[in-house]
């Protein structure tokens, strides 16, 4: 019976790992990706993304939090806890003069973690850390030295993953501290091409980049009531690595100008991060939580052909209420949750800075009384970005499916 | 409790399942990122720098080559006006001619022999002017004289004396064809010959009978005249008439232009004496004149071969742009010199270009569908020139895979079977000078 499950899991696990760095070329279809790493991604794992993607002071022994890897020193004896998550997106951008719809489906999570020892527990997470998928048409440039101008089209397709080790510790049962390792990688391939004349010319910079980063979380229990739990992400940077072609057809002739030919290119920095996390239960049904993020995004000092990097602050809201996680009564084991998040963004734009909000509403529904799994479901609704001339707005609807999964190891089930 | 714990496997996999199934489809779902959303203006910028460039340098001057192979003229060129700028300029053409059989009735009787010239639409100068043909018997064999072809400068000798001679203003538009008569003692002479069967083949009758040429009057100043090569369009046609019981009944026997022999017997010779002083340095094919020392211009004739030639000699300074970049467009704008066309110095639409060496041989045709195209379009400013499409020409010679010292040169596309002449405006020609513009790509600014 375990091993088949091992081998299901197994199976289930490597197709995602398939299906994730198929998945690398991920379309989220913002131009906003367009920037930087892409659009960073918010989703997190399991209920998370229903209470607003707050998290850093929840403690929850039966979920995997990937906000805080201090809370990693709860998980249960003989747990083995996973989490799959899958996310379809509805997009729609307007600008002053017009507007377009997009949707798709993406991979968002693979996650486990289980308990080393009395006190220590450890998971690894694979999400997507950015994602890239943009396609600007008709971007009109000046030829030099003539009144006449160009007009290209530039798209772009990829992603990074990030790949965390957590591990998470409780020195007294109160205070939990957490330590996260995680390996960004993945590629960025930007494609523009245009028409001039009678020729033609495409270049493909395809950009991998990788790098490591080291995080720490802290929780402590106030009282039964509440946990107040922080974060810290240091400041890394992602070695860049660049290979261009670029094909060219001139006179109807075909030419590769460049072939996979490697160039340097800067490596982007990522910012220190900062988070502080609330947990509040007022009653024994209801959970509220509360986080502040700040990412430093102005030291590190990169800027972008139309704005500059700047200090980030990311506010976010949940709540959850579940009448009794352990009642007889299915209804009664339901989770509801809501929140709100709001990130006043990294990128300004001139004065503007391409901020964005979600709503999020979700519900857990358990799988079994034997266990804590669940399969949560997650809706978030959200706007970025700003309706001016130079900006697009992008509101987006954002269905997130988790299986967080809990499996009881090395204890023999009895045979009713 | 295993039935239960069956039932949630199966349902996992279901979901799992079906939600890797909809990312795999969302995966080959071509049009994801076929948008069609343009975002503001200043979204983004392009990664790339286009830059036209206009000040390369391009070296034009003019060559001559030393002979044009005209067997393979497509007609027979025949007329001969003075030019200011070129010279007397001169086309007579020699060929052979073999009848169609080689018996006649024995009754027969000779009637006339005449010559047809059908038009072939060509011509080249004043048509209103009267042109003078001559019809000359050739005298020694139409064989050429080192290698299998005749050339617009090789010559033949032939009898002082006319086997036929016509005045005429020539209508190649409108008229049909010319006919001239032969003399009789001539046509006499060939009927006998085929009518008592002393010529029974083509070779005794080459032998008999080596060729005519036709030649304009030494003092003409009209016209040179296309006419066609074709045999049902030009022949001597040879009349006889048979005695019956009621009647004289007449027939002929057609003597067509021979083009199966070979090497073929047939040629255009086109001169031009006495041009303007810096075209009578042109002695060798090697020679080139730079348009500086030419009024700075460049010189175009036909027929002749002179050819205006251009050479990119700072190609590679493309390098010295900061930069990888990439050649993405180039045409060479070439302007006539305004006066030196009119309505009978006709400028052609298309000019052929092909590629020399530095010795000035031919090598190649630019590319089978390059031409210089004539842009008409501000005609009425005066503003026309013709344009070469050069970028793989550039990108070859900018990436060494072509010699530096290859030079374009420009003929009409018909050039040993014409007589059109151009003149250019070549380098330091003020605003009307050759240009190149040439549009470079920066792709990467380090």
């Amino acid at each position: 019976m375990k091993i088949n499950q091992i081998i299901f899991f197994t199976i289930a696990a490597l197709l995602a790992f398939y299906q994730s760095s198929a998945q690398s070329e991920a379309l989220t279809s913002s131009p906003y990706s367009l920037y930087g790493l892409g659009v960073i991604n918010q989703t997190s794992i399991g209920k998370f993304n229903s209470l607003g993607y707050s998290g850093i002071g929840i403690k929850s022994p039966y979920e995997l939090n990937n906000l805080n890897p201090a809370n990693y020193a709860l998980i249960p004896h003989n747990s083995f806890l996973y989490d799959i998550g899958v996310t379809g997106e509805f997009n729609s951008y307007s600008n002053t003069s017009s507007a377009e719809e997009k949707s798709n489906v993406n991979f968002s999570n693979l996650a486990f973690g289980f308990r080393i020892m009395e006190n220590l527990g450890a998971g690894i997470t694979m999400v997507p850390y950015s994602d890239v998928g943009y396609s600007i048409l008709g971007v009109s440039s000046n030829i030099e030295g003539s009144t006449d101008s160009f007009e290209s089209n530039v798209t772009g397709l990829g992603g990074l993953n990030d790949i965390k080790l957590n591990v998470g510790y409780a020195i007294i049962p109160k205070l939990r501290l957490g330590l996260s390792a995680s390996f960004l990688f993945g590629n960025i391939e930007e494609t523009e091409s245009f028409i001039y004349n009678s020729s033609t010319f495409e270049s493909i910079e395809k950009t991998n980049y990788s790098g490591a980063r080291l995080g720490f979380g802290l929780q402590y229990d106030v009282n039964d009531k509440i946990t107040i739990g922080s974060t810290v992400q240091l400041p890394t940077s992602l070695n860049g690595n660049l290979k261009r072609s670029v094909d060219k057809s001139i006179s109807g002739i075909d030419i590769s100008v460049e072939d996979e030919s490697s160039d340097n290119v800067s490596d982007f920095k990522l910012p220190l991060e900062m988070g502080f996390g609330l947990s509040i239960k007022p009653i024994e049904e209801l959970t509220f939580s509360a986080d502040y993020k700040k990412n430093f995004w102005t030291d590190t000092n990169q800027s972008e052909n139309i704005g500059s990097y700047v200090d980030q602050d990311i506010y976010a809201f949940g709540l959850e209420f579940i009448q009794d996680p352990t009642s007889y009564k299915y209804g009664q084991r339901l989770a509801y949750r809501l929140g709100y998040n709001y990130d006043n963004g990294y990128l300004a734009i001139g004065d503007n800075k391409v901020e964005g909000y979600n709503f999020t509403a979700g519900i857990g529904i358990p799988t079994s009384r034997g266990t804590h799994s669940m399969i949560n479901l997650s809706y978030s609704y959200g706007s970025k970005g700003l309706l001016q001339n130079v900006l697009v707005k992008e509101k987006f609807h954002l269905v997130t499916l988790n299986l967080s999964l809990e499996d009881i190891w090395f204890v023999k089930k009895k045979v009713y | 409790m295993k039935v239960l714990l069956n039932k949630v496997r199966a349902l996992y996999i279901i979901i799992v399942g079906g939600f890797l199934t909809i990312a795999v489809h969302s995966c080959s779902d071509d049009i994801y990122n076929d948008s069609e959303f343009v975002a503001g203006e200043t979204f983004t910028d392009s990664n790339i720098r286009l830059i036209l460039i206009d000040t390369l340098t391009v070296n034009t001057s003019t060559m001559k080559f030393d002979s044009l192979v005209t067997s393979e003229s497509t007609r027979i060129l025949t007329g001969k006006y003075i030019d200011d700028v070129f010279g007397t300029v001169t086309a007579s053409s020699y060929m052979q001619f073999l009848p169609e059989t080689y018996t006649i009735d024995s009754e027969a009787v000779f009637d006339s022999l005449v010559m047809v010239l059908g038009y072939d639409n060509y011509y080249y100068n004043d048509t209103l002017q009267k042109n003078t043909l001559h019809i000359k018997k050739i005298t020694e064999n139409l064989n050429p004289e080192s290698d299998d072809y005749f050339y617009n400068t090789s010559s033949i000798s032939y009898d002082e004396a006319d086997l036929g001679f016509y005045e005429y203003t020539p209508r190649p538009l409108a008229g049909d064809s010319i006919t001239i008569k032969l003399v009789d003692d001539f046509g006499t002479d060939v009927f006998s010959q085929l009518q008592e069967k002393n010529i029974v083949n083509s070779d005794e009758y080459r032998d008999y009978f080596k060729g005519i040429g036709i030649i304009p009057d030494e003092t003409d100043n009209g016209s040179i005249i296309g006419f066609s090569k074709s045999s049902e369009n030009t022949y001597l046609r040879l009349y006889y008439s048979t005695d019956t019981e009621y009647e004289s009944e007449q027939d002929y026997l057609d003597v067509q232009i021979n083009a199966a022999t070979t090497p073929i017997p047939f040629f255009n010779r086109i001169t031009a004496e006495d041009p303007i002083t810096p075209l009578q340095t042109l002695t060798d094919s090697k020679v080139n004149i730079a348009s500086s020392d030419s009024d700075n211009k460049s010189y175009i004739q036909s027929g002749v071969g002179i050819a205006m030639r251009v050479q990119f000699p700072s190609i590679l300074s493309l390098y010295d742009i900061p930069g990888s970049g990439t050649i993405l467009d180039g045409t060479l704008k070439i302007k006539p010199v305004e006066q030196s066309y009119n309505d009978n110095l006709k400028l052609r639409d298309t000019l052929a270009v092909y590629v020399v060496d530095q010795n000035n041989e031919l090598t190649e045709t630019l590319s089978s569908t390059s031409y210089a195209i004539l842009n008409r379009d501000n005609q009425e400013f005066n503003d026309i020139y013709y344009e070469i499409s050069l970028s793989y020409y550039l990108e070859e010679l900018q990436l060494r895979d072509r010699d530096l010292d290859d030079a374009l040169i420009l003929l009409p596309v018909d050039y040993n079977s014409s007589v059109d002449r151009f003149i250019m405006s070549g380098n330091g020609n003020g605003e009307n000078e050759t240009i190149l513009e040439l549009t470079y790509g920066i792709y990467d600014e380090d």
